[in-house]
């Protein structure tokens, strides 16, 4: 950030001298993101903080009610299996897509024919809404749709049955399915971080290395994934945020079916809070969400982070 | 589509010939199982978004058929007639153009909004010197991690208390700045020559003369980057929209859709029909602009 001091040659100012008039100017700038964040992210943290301690239904007066609602949220079966889902989805869908998208950017960077189709093509998915990818799964994933059929036309030799990937408690599918599909529409969008960072790898450390006769994978493990360490980092920070706060698909495609084997916290507190009006409660658990966030954030920094300077 | 090969970003890097002398038939099968690897990912990532806008010309029955067909037996445009009309409210009028125009309205006040107070923040973090800028660019950076659920209860509350809740505003005022968008303009207005300010100041020139006249001419590509994410992401905003916008008159498309399929669960022909009014747009304006949401992303911390 500037860090010479600009004491300028100042011309007829009047009354303020530039320093002033600048940062006044300065913060007037900033002012609607201040005044907006203050109301609606740091004021509204600090409520739902204090709402947890409340009797907050809908619209009654809140009154303090001390830690009732964590003991309730501890003792709540449904809280700790929609915990289990959301961290087990997180893991899975963080990991795979962020080496899912490392290993697409490595193949797609290179001399070829089309490039530029591949890497338009392969965005659509991140520019469509969740809602739509949501409306299209839920037909591709019904018994009769075109994932059984794909399936069991390639494996129909080992005995795959088709499956109701969203509905059939028993066969456990449907968490996995959202764990799919979320993976093949994120990791196109992840690739192009990745590709972009690429290109920054300058070529001789990779002719330096080709001459010290590494190849392959020992280049790519060796060369590529330290270089991009920070790039990896952001995008496992990133991927975790998102995972976690999986909704809208749960919404629309289970409604944490079945048998709550897609509940998650956030489709949880969603439901408190706007479908039983149990809003003080909902707060309790979004807080505790917050915490679990913030904790796996400040894991990942310890072990993948590294602090960039001059940010 | 753009199929000719370009030198994109990506080919500016000039990937030097390991070997210039011949190709080893090594050469082939790796370039072999390279394309084998990008088309089968293509039909991966394409197949579905391919097989509902064709699903979307055929009849609910051949939508549900076993085995699947993959083109129209019959080109059919009535489910999008249908889904045009599916819905009336009790005046008689349908519902689903109002959603249309209910996200175009959402979606291009946002932008508006953004364009300019993100640009005068990014510009004031970029290029001014006032106290304490790094502990709130800091803040700023560290909102972005907070999840949208957990602040949706006291903004509903807080937007409820002043009457806002089920109207525009309830969208369009928390949405007027974006984090993420301010930091983004931050890194493009940093790019630009610090002497372009001290010329204009020289020459008697404000800080808002030299942030209007100087730096956002100069900044065009990236606020064409800012227009379409944020228009992209509005079009397809749905947790904030369905808290906060209640009646059936007032819904965006997204909400309006699941809304559709609350009613007409099993008719996907209408479903996917109405889910294209949704997808078509964005696509379009992605294969149109496309380059600047390589730019977004380029911005957005990459290049942090």
């Amino acid at each position: 950030m500037a860090t010479q001091a600009q004491a300028a040659p100042t011309p007829q100012v009047t009354g303020m001298n530039r320093k002033t008039i600048e940062a006044l100017t300065g913060y007037l700038f900033v002012s609607p993101w201040i005044i907006l964040s203050i109301i609606f992210t740091f004021g509204a943290m600090i409520y739902v903080f204090y709402l947890s301690f409340t009797d907050l239904k809908l619209l009654n007066t809140p009154n303090l009610i001390g830690l009732t609602n964590y003991i309730r949220v501890a003792k709540d079966p449904l809280f700790w299996t929609a915990v289990g889902n959301t961290l087990l989805y997180a893991v899975v869908v963080t990991f795979f897509q962020t080496a899912l998208a490392l290993v697409l950017a490595v193949v797609l960077n290179a001399k070829l024919y089309a490039k530029q189709f591949f890497r338009i093509s392969w965005y659509i998915p991140s520019v469509t809404s969740s809602v739509v990818i949501s409306l299209i799964f839920i037909w591709i994933f019904q018994k009769e749709g075109i994932l059984n059929y794909a399936l069991s036309t390639l494996f129909g030799w080992t005995g795959f049955q088709p499956v109701a990937w969203l509905t059939d408690a028993r066969a456990h599918t449907a968490l996995p399915a959202l764990m799919l599909l979320n993976i093949s529409t994120t990791a196109p969008t992840f690739m192009l971080f990745f590709l972009a960072a690429l290109q920054d790898i300058p070529e001789d450390i990779y002719e330096a290395a080709s001459l010290d006769g590494a190849t392959g994978l020992s280049r790519f493990f060796k060369i590529t994934v330290p270089m991009l360490r920070p790039i990896i980092f952001l995008v496992v920070v990133l991927g975790t945020i998102g995972t976690l706060q999986l909704f809208d698909q749960v919404n629309i495609m289970t409604a944490g079916g079945p048998l709550n084997q897609t509940t998650t916290i956030n489709y949880l507190i969603y439901n408190s809070a706007f479908t039983n009006y149990d809003m003080a409660y909902a707060c309790a658990m979004a807080f505790m969400l917050f915490v679990l966030i913030f904790a796996l954030f400040l894991v990942q920094n310890r072990f993948l982070g590294e602090r960039p300077e001059g940010r | 589509m753009a199929t000719k090969v370009t030198t994109s970003r990506a080919g500016v890097v000039p990937a030097p010939e390991t070997k210039a002398v011949g190709r080893e038939p090594s050469y082939y099968v790796l370039m072999t199982i390279r394309y084998a690897v990008l088309l089968l990912m293509t039909v991966i990532f394409l197949g579905p978004f391919i097989m509902a806008l064709l699903g979307s010309f055929k009849t609910n029955l051949e939508v549900l058929t076993w085995p699947p067909t993959f083109f129209p037996t019959e080109w059919r445009l009535d489910n999008y007639a249908s889904v045009w009309n599916v819905l009336p409210d009790p005046a008689g009028n349908s519902y689903f153009p109002r959603w249309i125009l209910n996200s175009f309205i959402l979606s291009a006040s946002i932008v508006i909004a953004q364009l300019f107070f993100c640009s005068l923040a990014g510009f004031a973090f970029a290029r001014l010197n006032f106290p304490g800028k790094g502990i709130v660019f800091a803040a700023m950076l560290s909102t972005m991690m907070i999840p949208g659920m957990v602040l949706m209860i006291p903004k509903y509350q807080i937007l409820n208390a002043v009457g806002l809740v089920n109207t525009y505003w309830a969208l369009i005022i928390p949405g007027m700045v974006s984090a993420g968008m301010i930091f983004m303009l931050t890194q493009f207005f940093r790019s630009i020559p610090k002497d372009l300010d001290e010329a204009a100041w020289i020459d008697g020139a404000g800080i808002f003369t030299t942030y209007w006249r100087i730096i956002l001419p100069l900044a065009k590509p990236a606020l064409a980057t800012l227009a379409l994410l944020t228009f992209q992401g509005v079009w397809n905003t749905y947790l904030d929209a369905l808290v906060l916008l209640q009646t059936p008159d007032m819904y965006p498309l997204t909400v309006g859709l699941g809304f559709l399929k609350g009613q007409y669960a099993t008719s996907y022909n209408i479903v996917l029909a109405g889910s294209m009014f949704n997808t078509v747009p964005m696509v379009l304006l992605f294969m149109i602009f496309s380059r600047f949401y390589v730019q977004g992303a380029t911005y957005s911390g990459v290049k942090g």
